[in-house]
């Protein structure tokens, strides 16, 4: 990522409705909304292993919250607009991927390579936790299709 | 002849893309009905249409962010869906028009009803979507579409008076027998079907397929300047051939088959054929591009990834999406509704949208972050903020037009 020292990134501007694309170029999702973390909460794995001096920062009461995920998906747009959408969203993505973590799909912050006109991520489409849905479609619907190239499901 | 393809996309943009089933059937009834008079909308057209295709094609060759990226983008997600779903709409409907006139085309050539055509030229548009070659796609109906050419022989040969041609596209007047509402109505259609908004999605995408980079920015503006101008030039013969032939009679023009009339009087049989030829490849050719835009607009607001050349399984989204539109235009032409009928109010609702992607595309064009150096001049600028506050004035007078003149009965 550019992290060079005086630009400032305005989430909204630069971040939010934005193309991901994978290592490869590939159009992956857009980003569809955020997730920041709140520096309040203490509920983080760190401090899981018992009572211990926190890091003073997070005590602070000015701390800011930071940015640790994009989340994409026709769910996290929903919820923008509405959260009852939101929920069918949700319901619809669990019917054909029972994903444990609850939640929009997400892309982790780390995974961040670049943000220009579109935002790099070094995943790839093919096998992104973000595109499952895509990937299910593709086996369940595309396959059946004469011409696809998919073989179907079940075949080698 | 390299160079002639290289600007096969523009060819295929304007030729079944201005030149569509709305330039053959509001062409023709125009120049029946008001000879040369409405010229000017046409002429309007193509300014608007060199500005906003050379514009997005410049945005998408340097930033790869074809139109409806930009207008999530820049109008956020709730404006941007409006206006998804109004572009898709009108765009959709524009395939089931396009498909009802390549197949009407058909029934010309072979004299079995078009609604036995409309589901064979739906495979055959699924088919090329599906699996050929962006490149072979636009060189072929490029070159094919290129047959409508005929329409300006007809023309020469029919021998106008170009005093009174010219006479009336420079002086422009309402003819006393015609309302202003429906002279306006007109022009408005007449000028919809010149500017659709699918034409510059299907263009900037396509530039983004082709992997145009910074240095084929002379390749982009050639590719503009070439192949709209073309098009105005068969537009324009289709109104005056159309003008000779039917005004002094006072028919009125309602079917496609009359706009092939006038190369067959002036050309005898061959030139039915050709012209047939023409009507065929630029309502095909425009399906695809429908098709395709449909395709492009909602894997763009979604981010999905999109493309026609990349392999079905890795744009399934995007496929999907538009074999499920072919079938529901089939549909909507199954259901018998009159192909003609069907372009006319969607040339009209074409003009209407026409700002919704236009200023995303104005705004970008002159963003350093996505443009670089490339930003508008300063003259493109004047020209393309004076269009602006036409389209706007356009569409707001569409709806009062439409109702004010009855659809220009």
């Amino acid at each position: 990522m550019d992290r060079t020292p005086g630009r400032s990134l305005f989430a909204s501007l630069h971040l939010l409705d934005r193309q991901i694309v994978d290592r490869d170029g590939l159009p992956l999702a857009k980003v569809d909304d955020l997730l920041f973390s709140d520096p309040h909460d203490h509920d983080d794995p760190d401090d899981s292993d018992g009572p211990g001096p926190l890091p003073d920062d997070t005590d602070d009461p000015g701390a800011l919250p930071e940015l640790t995920a994009l989340l994409v998906g026709q769910a996290a747009l929903a919820a923008r607009f509405h959260p009852g959408l939101a929920r069918t969203f949700e319901h619809l993505r669990r019917t054909v991927d029972p994903v444990p973590e609850p939640g929009p799909a997400s892309v982790p912050v780390t995974a961040v390579t670049d943000i220009g006109p579109e935002i790099s991520v070094n995943l790839r489409a093919e096998d992104a936790a973000v595109s499952r849905f895509e990937r299910w479609l593709t086996q369940h619907v595309l396959a059946h299709i004469p011409g696809s190239g998919v073989p179907r499901s079940g075949e080698p | 002849v390299k160079r002639l393809f290289q600007v096969a996309l523009g060819i295929l943009t304007a030729i079944g893309g201005f030149v569509d089933i709305g330039e053959l059937v509001t062409g023709s009834a125009v120049g029946a009905r008001f000879q040369m008079r409405l010229a000017w909308a046409t002429l309007l057209a193509l300014a608007v249409i060199l500005v906003f295709a050379s514009m997005a094609g410049r945005v998408a060759t340097v930033s790869h962010r074809p139109v409806f990226d930009l207008v999530r983008e820049r109008l956020g997600p709730r404006f941007a869906l409006v206006n998804l779903v109004a572009s898709f709409l009108i765009t959709g409907a524009t395939l089931a028009a396009e498909i009802g006139g390549a197949a009407l085309a058909l029934e010309l050539a072979s004299s079995l009803n078009y609604l036995l055509w409309v589901p064979l030229v739906a495979f055959m548009v699924w088919v090329v979507v599906w699996r050929v070659d962006f490149e072979v796609m636009e060189n072929l109906f490029g070159l094919l579409g290129l047959a409508l050419v005929v329409a300006a022989i007809a023309v020469w040969r029919l021998g106008p008076d170009w005093g009174d041609v010219a006479h009336e596209m420079l002086r422009p007047s309402k003819p006393a027998t015609e309302s202003w509402p429906s002279y306006l109505y007109y022009a408005v259609a007449m000028f919809g079907a010149g500017v659709m908004p699918y034409e510059v999605f299907f263009f900037s995408s396509g530039a983004v397929e082709q992997d145009w980079q910074r240095e084929d920015l002379v390749v982009e503006r050639a590719n503009v300047m070439v192949g709209f101008p073309i098009g105005t030039v068969i537009t324009l013969s289709i109104m005056l051939s159309s003008a000779l032939v039917f005004a002094p009679q006072q028919i009125e023009v309602s079917a496609l088959y009359q706009a092939a009339l006038p190369s067959t009087l002036a050309l005898g049989r061959v030139g039915l054929a050709v012209a047939l030829v023409g009507f065929f490849a630029c309502t095909f050719g425009a399906a695809l591009e429908t098709a395709l835009a449909c395709g492009y607009s909602v894997a763009q607001y979604f981010g999905w990834a999109w493309g026609k050349s990349l392999r079905p399984a890795q744009g399934t989204r995007f496929h999907l999406t538009m074999m499920v539109t072919i079938i529901a235009a089939t549909a909507l032409i199954l259901t018998s509704v009159d192909p003609v009928e069907l372009t006319e109010l969607v040339v009209v609702f074409s003009a209407a949208a026409l700002p919704l992607t236009y200023l995303p595309v104005l705004i970008v064009a002159n963003d350093p972050e996505y443009m670089g150096e490339a930003t508008n001049s300063r003259w493109v600028n004047a020209l393309g903020f004076g269009f602006l506050v036409v389209l706007v004035a356009v569409s707001i007078a569409t709806i009062p037009l439409l109702v004010l003149s009855k659809a220009g009965a």
